[in-house]
């Protein structure tokens, strides 16, 4: 829906953001792209269920907690 | 969510930091007004939302969170609001698989969405819920009909 865009917010590869939390990631899907498009970034994924992959992208974590 | 999740968010970030939400409003609509607001499907939502306010997780925090993400003190709060289908009536290719794919995603979810919060906090039992929820079955697979949920983003 957002034409391919993984967020609104104004970042680009020019201006990355340098920390991202993803609150209740589920699979993680989004925190791994965010992940991959923004490798100077550190990626933190976050939900009840421990249900992500385990071979992430170097600078993507996740941890259970419930939000 | 204002407490839990909002405020948080505003308590933590340092200046300069964004805060991003996609939520869907929770009821579903029809554009040709096949849906009507007594639907099996809009009662079912409906008895879901109220069940998971009074269980404290709320789930339609769309239409509070603009207000919400102003009171706790972010500025620049931006709102963007797009029509999802939920089943392929669209023509074009892209929203008639995202249509689709809602689809998919709400005739198999619907009965796990519905256990925990009609029978642990509305004390129904499985079989009454999973009888109810057939009929919003019915409503979902039909091509008849022209649904969709809005969904908001916003971001500051």
């Amino acid at each position: 829906m957002l034409d391919g865009r993984n967020h609104l917010a104004p970042f680009s590869r020019g201006n990355p953001p340098r920390r991202v939390l993803d609150i209740a990631t589920g699979t993680g899907t989004w925190a791994i792209e965010m992940g991959d498009e923004y490798p100077e970034a550190q990626i933190v994924g976050t939900d009840l269920s421990p249900i992500q992959p385990g071979y992430v992208p170097p600078n993507v974590r996740f941890f259970v907690e419930d939000s | 969510m204002k407490t839990q999740i909002v405020q948080k968010a505003f308590d933590h970030l340092r200046p300069g930091g964004y805060f991003e939400a996609q939520e869907v409003l929770c009821v579903p609509e029809a554009d040709d007004g096949t849906l009507s607001p007594d639907s099996a499907l809009v009662s079912w939502v409906r008895e879901v939302a109220a069940a998971s306010d009074e269980a404290d997780r709320m789930l339609c925090v769309g239409p509070q969170l603009r207000s919400w993400l102003g009171e706790v003190g972010f500025e620049d709060v931006r709102e963007a609001v797009y029509k999802i289908p939920v089943n392929g009536w669209p023509r074009g290719p892209a929203l008639k698989h995202i249509g689709q794919m809602w689809q998919r995603n709400l005739v198999s979810g619907l009965s796990g969405f519905s256990l925990g919060l009609l029978n642990r906090v509305r004390g129904r039992t499985l079989e009454d819920i999973e009888v109810s929820v057939l009929p919003c079955f019915i409503l979902l697979i039909s091509l008849l009909m022209v649904l969709g949920w809005n969904s908001c983003s916003w971001w500051t």
